[in-house]
């Protein structure tokens, strides 16, 4: 049965840029997120192998310890704002419609706005990098006194970039949410929707708590460097400690906004190649929830080194490993989806798995930072970086690659090259860990991060790390490729795409015609 | 009517905001801030019926921007109450303590940490004082204007371990005000202080450090009262 290909509403597509610039379409505006986020990820990878390239060995070799300083803040600043977060709103808007059987985004319009904050802002965030005195140097969480008194002139730019991100993902949030809330195709109940959406549904209620929270940080940043407080100044009645507070109360909640929607797309992925229903719906959805609720009570894991009382110390250290419990049901249940299942391993299901093994090691490192006395040593240290690599990079960025293979056939009608796309799986996973797994022994043995050179013993472990990254720097252009290349032709796909597919979203032609579900589908089992 | 009146209150409340002498700019700053989102938080309440739940949404951004100026005072109250951060009571202590406990000496270490900004010479008379709780002491800490121009300079201190900032009473201090130095002038800043009676039992060592901060920018004339009476000009 196909809905797809009666549309209602007749007028033709629009064509050229003003197709893009005006568009109210959710797909349409599904795909500039997902373009826009693909050029981010280069940018910012750019920032990163300029990192590796100059770790290649101890020593100062390629640029200015303040240029490296201004590459790792906008290394992390356009890789959490500019790559992560704009894909994953780009899956939201192609696929939640689909997902739910709705025409469109609620707030279509809205939605236009909120994708096209977002080039304004990184070109004000990427200018920086051009202007006297140079781009920010303070590292993505910006702390105090780095970026109030010590702050490059730059630094004002930055906050206006970081306030116009935020008004796009909180309107990109509103939006989310009421699609999903006044939306549903007749018939479907909340506990009948799909797990990608019920993530995005928790993440978007995040997105709204916390952003005004950062919005406020970067205010209070503002205000100490022209205005005359003094926040986070001791002198004037401030303190250091405040900003960091406040920021790692946004901070936290974003790092579960980054991997919560990637969550829900293994959890369409790995029911499809297992051809079983996924394992404990309910308790999934439950789990989100709590991971999401406790976010908001371990924000000073942090900080354990900023001289914190012992009951601090201790309160934030078990909130935090108490968050291991949610995810460990959500582990135990992708895992208990595959058990007995008829697995066939398509590359999205080398993605899902490859995530499901890279980001429980993501999380047992993140568990042992969560030991208060045992992150005194940890702290700063390239430990951190590798156990954040390994939930961003290995977590997040594999769902995204995963779940473009799984609905690129949907998108562009053409069956992607499975040859290729396992050539580019291969290619980054074994590059990826021969980039971070290094980091960890590196990190143990005392190397600091943020630091453009490093003791001699370190050189083995930075050589391999570099020469990993740039692998993985190129495999990303065969990524690159083969979604051009199955955009421009391919073996056509069916509506169906996957053999074991289930929902709404398949009963749609592919490609997905412009306007789809203009009258609501009649619901029976979404899973079934 | 009764909504008008709201967003009157609002405005007249910024008034007193704006002008109420004891508020320093960061409280002026944050108070303004609040009540902006406040008053976002009524209009969006009162006016906006059409969509309920992108009001209700609405509700929860203004609330939560709101929410994010309050955790300033939530902090600085959070401070005190704990002794959190080791951030000590800048106000001024009676000055006669119940009973002094001959049982206990307590180290007391006094040092210096210098912002790197603030080229003044600083440190104290005494490195170590032994007292007893609930024994009233008297240092100083010596302080010379290195420069060729007047600076005002703010002492902020920090108690280690955090948890007897609290039970660390200063009766009079240089850090009470701010402290005004001519070119090459140069002063003992006096420090007057007891240890609470009820000074926790496992702690024998208590370090007071003192940074100084240059504030000759940011300060006003009036702010500028030295007053202090066993501070003395050398």
């Amino acid at each position: 049965m196909s809905y797809s290909n009666v549309s209602t509403i007749d007028h033709d597509i629009p064509s050229g840029i003003k197709r893009w610039i005006f568009s109210t379409n959710h797909k349409d505006i599904g795909t500039l997120y997902l373009w826009f986020s693909l050029i981010m990820f280069f940018v910012g990878g750019i920032a990163a192998l300029l990192i590796r390239a100059e770790l290649f060995k101890p020593g100062m070799n390629l640029v200015t310890p303040e240029f490296y300083n201004q590459l790792t803040t906008m290394h992390g600043l356009i890789m959490v704002f500019g790559a992560i977060m704009p894909a994953l709103v780009g899956f939201a808007n192609w696929m939640i419609p689909l997902m739910i059987g709705a025409p469109d985004m609620a707030l279509p319009r809205l939605n236009n706005l909120s994708f096209w904050i977002l080039p304004f802002a990184f070109s004000i965030l990427i200018s920086t990098t051009f202007m006297q005195g140079g781009a920010p140097n303070f590292g993505w969480t910006f702390y105090a006194p780095l970026s109030t008194t010590y702050g490059p002139t730059s630094t004002d730019y930055f906050v206006f970039a970081v306030h116009l991100m935020g008004i796009s993902s909180i309107l990109g949030a509103i939006n989310i949410i009421a699609t999903i809330v006044n939306m549903r195709a007749p018939g479907m109940t909340m506990m009948q929707l799909p797990l990608f959406c019920w993530t995005w549904l928790i993440t978007a209620f995040l997105l709204l708590a916390v952003m005004p929270v950062l919005a406020g940080a970067v205010t209070m940043v503002l205000a100490d460097r022209h205005l005359g407080t003094s926040f986070f100044t001791a002198s004037g009645g401030g303190d250091p400690v405040l900003f960091q507070h406040i920021f790692w109360f946004f901070g936290h909640p974003e790092v579960y906004i980054i991997i919560l929607p990637a969550f829900g797309m293994i959890s369409e992925i790995i029911p499809t190649f297992a051809r079983k229903r996924l394992f404990g719906y309910a308790s999934m959805v439950y789990a989100t929830l709590a991971i999401a609720l406790l976010s908001f009570i371990v924000w000073a894991h942090h900080m354990f080194t900023t001289g914190m009382p012992i009951a601090g110390e201790l309160f934030f250290m078990y909130a935090t490993m108490l968050i291991a419990v949610p995810t460990g049901v959500k582990v135990f249940n992708w895992v208990s989806t595959m058990f007995k299942g008829a697995m066939t391993f398509e590359t999205p299901m080398l993605f899902a798995i490859a995530f499901i093994v890279l980001f429980t090691m993501g999380g047992f490192t993140g568990l042992m930072l969560s030991i208060a006395p045992a992150d005194f040593q940890y702290h700063d240290s390239y430990f951190v970086v590798a156990h954040f690599h390994y939930v961003m990079v290995a977590g997040s960025l594999t769902a995204i690659f995963g779940a473009t293979y799984y609905w690129l056939p949907k998108w562009t009608g053409h069956m992607y090259s499975e040859t290729l796309g396992k050539l580019h799986f291969w290619l980054t996973i074994i590059s990826f860990n021969i980039t971070f797994f290094p980091m960890h022994f590196v990190g143990l043995a005392g190397m600091p991060r943020r630091v453009p050179d490093y003791a001699l013993q370190f050189t083995e472990f930075n050589r391999i790390a570099s020469i990993g990254s740039f692998t993985f720097g190129l495999s990303q252009l065969l990524f690159l490729y083969i979604i051009i290349k199955t955009i421009r032709g391919g073996k056509p796909a069916t509506s169906r795409v996957w053999e074991g597919a289930h929902g709404l979203t398949w009963e749609v032609s592919s490609p997905a015609p412009h306007h789809t579900f203009s009258t609501p589908p009649v619901v029976k089992d979404p899973h079934g | 009517m009764a909504r008008l009146a709201t967003f009157v209150l609002i405005f007249f409340a910024g008034a007193v905001v704006y002008t109420y002498p004891n508020f320093t700019a960061n409280d002026k700053f944050v108070g303004f801030a609040i009540l902006l989102f406040v008053g976002l938080f009524l209009l969006t309440l009162f006016y906006f019926k059409q969509q309920l739940l992108v009001r209700n949404l609405l509700l929860l951004i203004f609330g939560m921007s709101g929410f994010a100026f309050l955790l300033v005072p939530l902090y600085d109250v959070l401070c005190d109450v704990t002794g959190l951060n080791g951030k000590m009571d800048l106000s001024v202590m009676a000055a006669t303590p119940r009973g002094i406990d001959q049982s206990r000496t307590i180290t007391v270490e006094f040092v210096v940490s210098h912002n790197q900004q603030m080229p003044w010479e600083f440190k104290p008379k005494h490195t170590v004082l032994q007292v007893h709780p609930g024994e009233m002491a008297t240092t100083a800490y010596y302080a010379k204007n290195l420069t060729g121009h007047t600076m005002i300079a703010q002492a902020i201190p920090s108690i280690a371990p955090s948890k007897v900032s609290k039970y660390f009473k200063k009766v009079e201090c240089f850090c009470f005000s701010n402290q005004k130095l001519g070119p090459g002038e140069s002063a003992y800043l006096g420090l007057r202080f007891y240890l609470d009676p009820d000074f926790p039992a496992d702690v024998q060592r208590v370090t007071l450090a003192y940074t100084i901060f240059d504030i000759s920018d940011e300060t006003k004339e009036w702010l500028c009262q030295n007053h202090s009476i066993i501070t003395y000009h050398i």
